[in-house]
């Protein structure tokens, strides 16, 4: 922690840098950062709605937006999914610096959670702007994202710590995780109906760690509610484990990690 | 008096796993059952440098140098003890690392200010100086990726000292950028060491360690041989001539022990000296080149004493003995030896007929014994031999046919023992210094 807090300036001017150049060279630029997830969105939105209908029953009975119920859900975890991806190559990708500058690893996983932030930040814009355009205007409850996105990216930055330091030792990890991740989207209600799912699988929903998060902002965005305390305790529970799996791996491994850059 | 070292290290080892698939560390973590082969890169090493000294590294490559200034710069984790440094260290191990091309100079100077965790202010004080110490012009505010490599060079060890660490580790960077700019680095480390920086020096020049360190250590397969003085560790180092890593320096040349009539007692009769250089022959199973009639049956190499030797000091004489079998008749027959460094680079090489030397014909199945003294004025290192039998007849100037070549003999190690080296270079020229007068 203090070593992060010592290196803050760096991680920060980078994530900056990082975000601004990701699309440098390209023609719309910084637009980039709104064009992936909006077409993201289009996309799921198209096709599902012409499954679902606009105004569609969440299991409770309560017509509501089906493009507010979707941009909830699937603008965070598309945020969190890159971040895991880029937490998990984090090392690998910086070996240079890794193998010759004692900076400590942290610092790195630091800077992809950082970047994630601002890309965090321009969803949650995205989706009050979806909100107010359905008419579900603002509200103050909206305020309580920040704790909850704030509660992800700790999850992620945890995970990622972990997930980096393991690739470094199996590189097929990298690999691997996109596909966990396209797994994991499927596995909770973020385009779909939470009654769509199978009966006998819901009791196994509650191991999801997006979950919570899930069910937190749905609460907030869509219903304008205050999350309910096993929400909150939820959500805790995920970054704190995120935390501990992150800081137990990297202590393990951390006398063999440089070796292998 | 009792001063706290600058850099302590104690008992410093590191042990790298070697995994024949990298599944195998899996399956390790799971059963605890070791699938590893451990290689210890660095063992039992210790030293102190107190502040302000400089501390000299040397050894052949390989032999741990770079573990363990990573180990101090804190990159690298060890194993086994402990190394502490009182204060920043900064490391030009890598120059330039961290420098973002897309960035000026100016600003890759912050940026790396800011990446080795100095405060924003520190930097921003040092800037011109960085700027006028690089001597960059107006390239200093272009992006670093239209910079030559020796401009990048410039402005990376600009960067470094004026960082102004505690602990400074400069490993083999000294050798960068043009000779003007070397010497100006040279001045700057002194004047870094004047001032109270401690050094540590990782080098293969020997004239570098000796001029700025205090005390040197010398590194063979990651433990110390020999630490002390910098006149006798580098002593030391050439002695081992490089390469002591593959056999034991013998305490007296291998002769000694040889199995050869005693000094002053050379073979009598051509036929037991033929019979001696069989004995005694270094000749290998090795690469064999040539058309065949004049063969090779024993190469020996000598000192002045008749003894067979494989270790000579610099400038003295080696004598390379060379039988010789004609399977069939030659009318112009040539003889001629050469030495191969350790980079594969032709020393010498040198036919009778270069020395205007011209053999008489010889006939089928005469044997006979060619010699050739050489005085080694070279660099010390490993030179191997090659030794090679032709004709001459019929062919211009500097070409011939090649009966038999043989190559990669020995090798024949130069060495030096004393603190003033004989000369620097490749080998020596004949050289006359004189004291014209003074005014």
């Amino acid at each position: 922690m203090i070593t992060l807090l010592h290196h803050r300036r760096y991680i920060l001017e980078n994530a900056l840098h990082d975000f601004r150049h990701h699309y440098a060279g390209t023609g719309a630029g910084i637009l980039w950062n709104f064009i992936h997830p909006l077409a993201m969105v289009a996309v799921y939105w198209l096709v599902f709605s012409a499954l679902m209908p606009t105004r569609f029953d969440a299991g409770d009975h309560q017509p509501r937006s089906y493009l507010l119920y979707l941009c909830s859900g699937l603008l965070p975890w598309l945020v969190f999914g890159d971040c895991l991806r880029r937490g998990t190559t984090a090392f690998r990708d910086h070996a240079a610096y890794l193998k010759k500058l004692a900076i400590p690893e942290t610092v790195f996983s630091a800077k992809v959670v950082a970047s994630s932030a601002l890309t965090m930040a321009i969803s949650l814009a995205l989706v009050f702007a979806v909100a107010i355009l359905e008419g579900r205007g603002p509200d103050w409850t909206w305020a309580l994202t920040v704790p909850v996105l704030v509660l992800l990216l700790v999850f992620a930055y945890g995970l990622g710590l972990a997930l980096g330091t393991l690739n470094v030792f199996f590189p097929d990890l990298a690999q691997l995780i996109p596909i966990l991740l396209q797994i994991g989207m499927w596995l909770v209600p973020i385009v779909y109906a939470p009654t769509l799912l199978p009966s006998g699988l819901r009791p196994l929903l509650a191991l999801h760690p997006y979950l919570p998060f899930l069910v937190g902002l749905r609460d907030i965005l869509v219903d304008h509610a205050v999350p309910a305390p096993v929400v909150w305790l939820g959500m805790m529970a995920w970054a704190a484990l995120g935390l501990v799996a992150g800081s137990f791996v990297l202590r393990r491994l951390r006398g063999e990690l440089r070796d292998l850059l | 008096m009792t001063v706290t070292p600058m850099i302590a290290v104690d008992n410093l080892g590191k042990r790298f796993k070697i995994y024949e698939k990298p599944w195998y560390r899996a399956l390790e973590w799971l059963d605890g059952k070791p699938r590893h082969a451990g290689v210890w890169a660095l063992r039992d090493i210790s030293f102190e440098v107190p502040a302000g000294q400089c501390l000299g590294l040397i050894g052949a490559n390989g032999s741990g140098k770079s573990t363990l200034l990573k180990i101090l710069t804190g990159v690298t984790v060890p194993t086994t003890g402990t190394a502490r440094t009182a204060g920043p260290t900064l490391a030009l191990l890598e120059l330039g690392t961290g420098f973002t091309p897309e960035l000026t100079g100016r600003q890759n100077v912050f940026a790396s200010a800011s990446l080795l965790g100095f405060p924003p202010g520190y930097a921003a004080g040092r800037v011109d100086e960085i700027a006028a110490f690089a001597d960059l012009g107006a390239y200093f505010d272009r992006p670093v990726r239209f910079y030559s490599s020796g401009m990048f060079v410039r402005l990376a060890f600009s960067l470094f000292l004026f960082l102004k660490p505690s602990v400074f580790i400069v490993d083999e960077a000294l050798s960068v950028g043009d000779h003007q700019f070397q010497q100006k680095c040279a001045r700057e480390i002194h004047r870094l060491k004047a001032a109270g920086t401690t050094l540590i020096l990782a080098s293969h020049d020997m004239a570098a360690v000796q001029e700025l360190c205090d005390q040197v250590i010398l590194l063979r397969s990651g433990r110390i041989v020999r630490a002390g003085r910098p006149e006798e560790v580098v002593a030391r180092y050439y002695a081992e001539a490089n390469l002591g890593t593959r056999r034991p320096l013998p305490a007296v040349p291998p002769a000694a022990a040889a199995t050869v009539p005693p000094a002053g007692a050379p073979a009598t009769t051509l036929g037991d000296e033929i019979e001696a250089i069989r004995r005694d022959s270094i000749l290998t199973t090795g690469p064999v080149a040539g058309v065949g009639g004049l063969c090779i049956l024993g190469v020996r190499v000598v000192d002045d004493h008749g003894r067979p030797a494989g270790l000579v000091r610099v400038s003295d004489f080696l004598t390379v003995q060379v039988v010789v079998e004609a399977r069939e008749a030659v009318t112009e027959p040539n003889f001629g030896i050469g030495l191969v460094d350790r980079f594969g680079r032709p020393v010498f090489e040198c036919g009778c007929r270069n020395q205007h030397l011209d053999l008489a014909p010889v006939a089928t199945g005469t044997v006979f014994v060619m010699s050739a003294r050489l005085r080694m004025s070279l660099t010390p290192g490993d030179y191997s031999l090659l030794v090679a039998v032709g004709d001459s007849a019929g062919h211009p100037p500097n070409t011939g046919t090649v009966h038999d070549r043989r190559m990669g003999l020995g090798p024949v190690t130069v060495y030096w023992n004393e603190p003033w080296l004989p000369f620097y270079g490749i080998a020596a020229l004949e050289t006359c210094f004189t004291e014209v007068g003074r005014l």
